[in-house]
């Protein structure tokens, strides 16, 4: 609950001055606010710091806490991020990167949670339009657990691939929407990761490589290095789990499990519980 | 001013080396190949003594020095003279004078940084001709397909300070550590700085969640908005964007007014109730 006597500082002074119409004051005449307050504010912030340097925003979708794939799926970003091709990773320079469940999008995209069964992987969402348009990134992406019960890396590979497969089909699936993006670009910005990857795309040879690989780097310092808002990384082997910047692992007994070196560091997911 | 004109600096060596220049032939990544390399003295190691000696004459300028193939050139300072790196780039930077070598592929060739007073790098931009943007480092980026050849043959101007390359990404080099971690690496305090400075001018620019104490406020990107002050009490409705104020009206046509503050990160009422933006991370 929202501590009382804030709360009532608060409302005491839209009484006093009564200039609020009622309907904000009858909102204000209660004594808690938004628990999801602050995972709307993620996913608002992460928009109007794209719209600010003219980059769509990419939601990796956090699924609810029923969902069979969550374990998956949080592997996948994370083998994606952390060893996903120089060619794939540059995409990301081209956008800011929110993790946040469907509901959280209500300030970006209402009614987005109503969409569809299935909750997807990816939501990319364009800054540029009034009110802003979204496209949906989806696909069934296959266990790291064989058939066998044994670790498939092949699978993890396929699911590196068709997660950057899938970001470029909807980011710049031709010159025309690579020509868009870089209009959109404040020719002010000191940040101008879209004309990069024009360039890069017209080159060949060790100069295409360079600036992709440098492109890369800088999606690597901002979502690799760092934490993506609405995520910690994490990291676990199968015997506990280190959530990066906790210093309290939340264990779990040895023996139970076993996770494929490339998953191993994974988005740990904020949830109703804070992560 | 030409080279042949430099005023020598007199507490600077009178020695000179030959130097052989590696200029950018036929392997160079570059979209244009230049035809000499280039040299800039940043503004540390100018105040510390370094400057450049070309055949016999010494200079230390905020502008490049551009170097033809054969020329004899050395850099300066006190009590040394050191010869130039294999490289088409070349930065001489702070107190030690520290010689830093670029690659054409690692400088962007139509680029300039500049670092000086606000009117004295617009004259400047409108002297070469060229784009001209300021960076949240206090910088700029002047953008010319010849700017270093053009920059190189004007004279020192007041309120110019020094000039850099600029790697592909935008991001001044002074030495190879800003290099690795250019690429951007600090990119994400530049975009939370551009928010800071970012004035709203649509509603699109106001998108956000505001708090007060007794409540939080929703602004959504298709116009509306979710006012919730407890579990029972949620108001919501449309929003208007006037110049420097939002109007709230909710589902009964009731109407609130208030001014944006603070560059969009903060919204205030008539009576000094304050709506803080959350900044979500």
């Amino acid at each position: 609950m929202t501590n009382r006597r804030t709360f009532l500082t608060g409302a005491g002074l839209l009484a006093a001055a009564a200039p609020l119409p009622g309907f904000l004051a009858r909102a204000f005449a209660q004594d808690a606010c938004c628990d999801e307050r602050e995972r709307a504010a993620i996913v608002a912030s992460g928009y109007r710091r794209a719209r600010s340097v003219g980059r769509p925003l990419l939601v990796l979708v956090v699924p609810p806490d029923t969902a069979t794939d969550s374990y998956e799926r949080a592997h996948a970003f994370g083998e994606w991020l952390n060893h996903g091709s120089d060619e794939s990773l540059a995409l990301l320079a081209l956008v800011e990167v929110v993790a946040a469940r469907l509901g959280d999008l209500r300030a970006v995209v209402p009614g987005i949670a109503a969409e569809g069964a299935r909750t997807p992987l990816m939501i990319l969402i364009d800054t540029a339009a009034s009110p802003p348009t979204h496209r949906v990134l989806d696909a069934e992406l296959p266990s790291f657990v064989g058939a066998s019960g044994g670790i498939d890396e092949a699978a993890i590979d396929r699911r590196i691939v068709a997660l950057g497969d899938m970001l470029e089909r909807a980011l710049v699936p031709d010159a025309a929407q690579l020509a868009l993006l870089v209009g959109r670009t404040d020719p002010r910005s000191p940040v101008r990761a879209a004309p990069a990857y024009q360039r890069a795309m017209a080159a060949q040879g060790a100069e295409r490589a360079r600036i992709l690989r440098e492109l890369a780097e800088s999606a690597r310092a901002r979502f690799v290095r760092e934490r993506i808002p609405g995520s910690r990384w994490a990291v676990s082997f199968g015997c506990g789990t280190e959530i990066e910047g906790d210093p309290n692992p939340m264990a779990v007994d040895c023996g139970m499990g076993h996770v494929p070196a490339r998953s191993a560091r994974f988005l740990h997911f904020y949830t109703d519980g804070g992560s | 001013m030409r080279r042949g004109t430099f005023a020598s600096v007199g507490r600077l060596s009178g020695m000179t080396r030959t130097v052989v220049l590696s200029l950018c032939v036929s392997g160079c990544a570059m979209a244009a190949e230049p035809d000499r390399a280039f040299v800039v003295v940043d503004e540390a190691a100018r105040a510390a003594g370094y400057g450049i000696e070309v055949e016999g004459i010494a200079s230390a300028r905020a502008f490049p020095t551009s170097l033809f193939e054969g020329e004899r050139a050395a850099i300066v300072g006190p009590g040394s003279i050191r010869d130039l790196p294999d490289a088409p780039f070349v930065v001489v930077t702070g107190e030690t004078g520290e010689i830093v070598g670029f690659e054409a592929s690692e400088v962007r060739p139509d680029l300039l940084f500049v670092r000086g007073d606000a009117a004295a790098v617009e004259a400047l931009a409108a002297m070469l001709g060229a784009d001209l943007s300021s960076r949240d480092d206090g910088g700029y980026l002047l953008l010319a397909p010849t700017v270093w050849e053009t920059s190189s043959d004007l004279e020192d101007l007041e309120g110019i300070f020094e000039t850099l390359p600029a790697s592909e990404t935008e991001l001044p080099l002074r030495d190879r550590s800003a290099l690795r971690s250019a690429a951007l690496g600090d990119e994400g305090s530049i975009l939370r700085t551009s928010i800071l400075d970012a004035m709203p001018s649509e509603i699109g620019d106001l998108v956000g969640v505001y708090s007060t104490p007794g409540g939080t406020l929703l602004v959504d990107a298709a116009g509306g908005f979710t006012l919730c002050g407890g579990e029972s009490s949620v108001s919501s409705g449309s929003v208007r964007y006037e110049r420097g104020r939002v109007t709230l009206v909710d589902r009964q046509g009731t109407t609130s007014v208030l001014s944006i503050g603070n560059g969009g990160r903060e919204l205030r009422g008539t009576d000094g109730t304050r709506f803080a933006l959350v900044e979500g991370r």
